[in-house]
């Protein structure tokens, strides 16, 4: 039988991730091939090659993640039983995470495919309806208007904004990005809840971390941990020479960059977050024991700050003159990017909503100390916020995701 | 304590429900919107733009802008914007004295900067003269 073959089951494992690597790069990264090879043909006056452009399935990233994680989950455990179709069917399709994740393992799962009795309570229902509300407010209610303002600079040349709406677009980049991807992550989480499964968080307070390892322990949490079973891990993981080990994370961390999409800037910024974790390890570390932890915390943040520049540029011609116009002050103008009272406003609360843990206010402590009026607020609170967002988005125009992409 | 947790539940997700209902079945009258503005079309489906995905943007925009509760919920939204936000969506229009209104046309009259020069002033005429002469012709009197 299949189960008892090693060799079989191993060809099978390795056949099928294959397969699911090769629909990913034929539907995410074919366009971006032909493009470059094009580029690269004008170059030397050839013809083009001429290419009808694939369209990108939505979420087929997180899906193809999904299989693979389904497929080397089921190798790895050798005694349990054949999963259902129905079952394979329900993980891979399941909505809230299809689109931008979290990032689900399998075998964090399985189990709660077959039962959800423990989570089937009102508390646990109530709980995934008050996190679906905070997520969807952190989209529309934040997030968006960040956008709405970072889009319009973004649409300028380099060269005729100053540094100070450089810096202040980048900042508030920094936070749709977190608002936006951690608001989606709220309400799958939420949206699960209400179905009785629990999902993995996705992010902590990513932008208190002291250093870039610890950003990639609370930013994107599935991802990281996806990277570290299935690519870092059967790579040699922390069992093989310090050179190698540097190289394993590079490597690691530069096909993060890649599968967040099909341009250079993404190569880049995964580049980028690779050679910072291996100064990390080499020196970092080290030196910032030394130093206080607010510094560490601004520092971290600022670094992250510049590598959403490559995130979020059109190319990197582009992201090297807005890196540039950070560093290098021109005409100074406080005025120009803050006209909007509605910009102003949700910047401020944005910064302060990212600060908020650290005042160590235990909210649950507060809540359970009066149990009914607690819920009452707090759910007075959500249901103006659900009103408010859903007028904001009856009222306004189409609001795709950022990792709506992938 | 459950019975309330329930209750609460229910309350906040008969917002959901409330928006469902009342585009079934318009059990409250909702105040049309007021004003010019474009309706959303419903799209035609094809297989071309539906791979493209146009037909999924326009359908999403078709349905959001053609919900029945959609005037109260612009309302809502243009209220909140305008309260927190001294935000105004109405175009061709600035907030004056009091809250108040004005539309941009009359600023720019009063002000004389709406002035569009002799040579389109005497176009215009010029091409108002000969409708009126041509509907003369057809025994319609046009008065400008």
């Amino acid at each position: 039988m299949v189960k008892q073959n090693t060799k079989v089951r191993r060809r099978l494992l390795l056949l099928s991730i294959f397969l699911n690597i090769l629909l990913l790069v034929y539907f995410k990264y074919s366009n971006f091939f032909i493009d470059n090879l094009n580029s690269l043909l004008n170059a030397f006056n050839f013809h083009e090659l001429s290419w009808t452009k694939v369209v990108l399935p939505i979420g087929i990233s997180f899906i193809t993640f999904h299989k693979i994680s389904f497929i080397i989950d089921t190798y790895r455990d050798n005694s349990k039983t054949i999963v259902s179709f129905n079952n394979y069917l329900l993980y891979i399709l399941m909505f809230p995470h299809q689109i931008a994740g979290p990032i689900v393992r399998y075998d964090e799962i399985s189990s709660q495919i077959n039962d959800r009795d423990e989570n089937d309570t009102i508390d646990f229902k109530l709980s995934g309806l008050f996190r679906f509300i905070i997520g969807l407010s952190k989209k529309v209610i934040i997030a968006n208007p960040l956008g709405d303002f970072v889009n319009g600079v973004f649409l300028l040349e380099v060269d005729t904004i100053s540094s100070t709406t450089a810096w202040i677009t980048i900042l508030a980049y920094t936070f749709q990005i977190y608002f936006d991807f951690s608001g989606y992550s709220d309400m799958a989480i939420g949206l699960a809840k209400m179905m009785g499964f629990t999902f993995p968080e996705n992010f902590k307070s990513p932008y208190l971390s002291l250093n870039i390892t610890e950003f990639w322990k609370r930013w994107h949490i599935t991802l990281g941990s996806f990277m570290r079973e299935y690519l870092y891990i059967p790579l040699g993981g922390n069992r093989v020479s310090k050179f190698r080990l540097l190289i394993n994370l590079w490597i690691v961390f530069l096909i993060s960059g890649i599968w967040h999409g099909a341009e250079w800037t993404f190569v880049i910024w995964g580049v980028y977050h690779g050679f910072l974790l291996i100064i990390d390890r080499l020196i970092l570390l080290k030196i910032m024991r030394y130093i206080p932890k607010g510094f560490n915390m601004i520092i971290t943040f600022l670094l992250v700050t510049i590598g959403w520049v490559f995130f979020r540029s059109p190319n990197i011609n582009y992201s090297l003159q807005y890196v540039k116009k950070l560093f290098v002050s021109d005409q100074i103008d406080f005025t120009q990017p803050l006209q909007e009272e509605r910009f102003k406003v949700i910047f401020i609360i944005s910064i302060l909503i990212c600060l908020l843990p650290l005042l160590n206010i235990n909210f649950k402590k507060i809540i359970e100390k009066f149990p009914i009026g607690g819920l009452v607020v707090k759910s007075s609170i959500l249901l103006v916020l659900l009103l408010i967002t859903i007028s904001e988005i009856c009222g306004s125009g189409f609001n795709p995701f950022i990792y709506f992409r992938f | 304590m459950n019975r309330f947790k329930q209750l609460i539940f229910a309350l906040i997700f008969s917002v959901f429900f409330y928006i469902l209902i009342q585009d079934l079945f318009h059990v409250v009258n909702i105040r049309p919107l007021y004003g010019s503005y474009e309706k959303a079309v419903k799209p035609k489906y094809s297989v071309e733009s539906w791979l493209s995905g146009n037909y999924q943007d326009s359908l999403t925009h078709f349905i959001q802008k053609n919900l029945y509760v959609s005037p109260d919920l612009i309302r809502l939204r243009n209220e909140i914007g305008f309260v927190l936000f001294k935000e105004m969506h109405v175009n061709g229009s600035e907030i004056g004295k009091e809250n108040y209104l004005f539309e941009s046309g009359y600023i720019y009259a009063h002000l004389g900067l709406d002035y569009v020069g002799d040579g389109i002033i005497s176009e215009k005429t010029r091409k108002l003269a000969y409708i009126q002469t041509e509907l003369e012709k057809r025994n319609i009197t046009l008065l400008f």
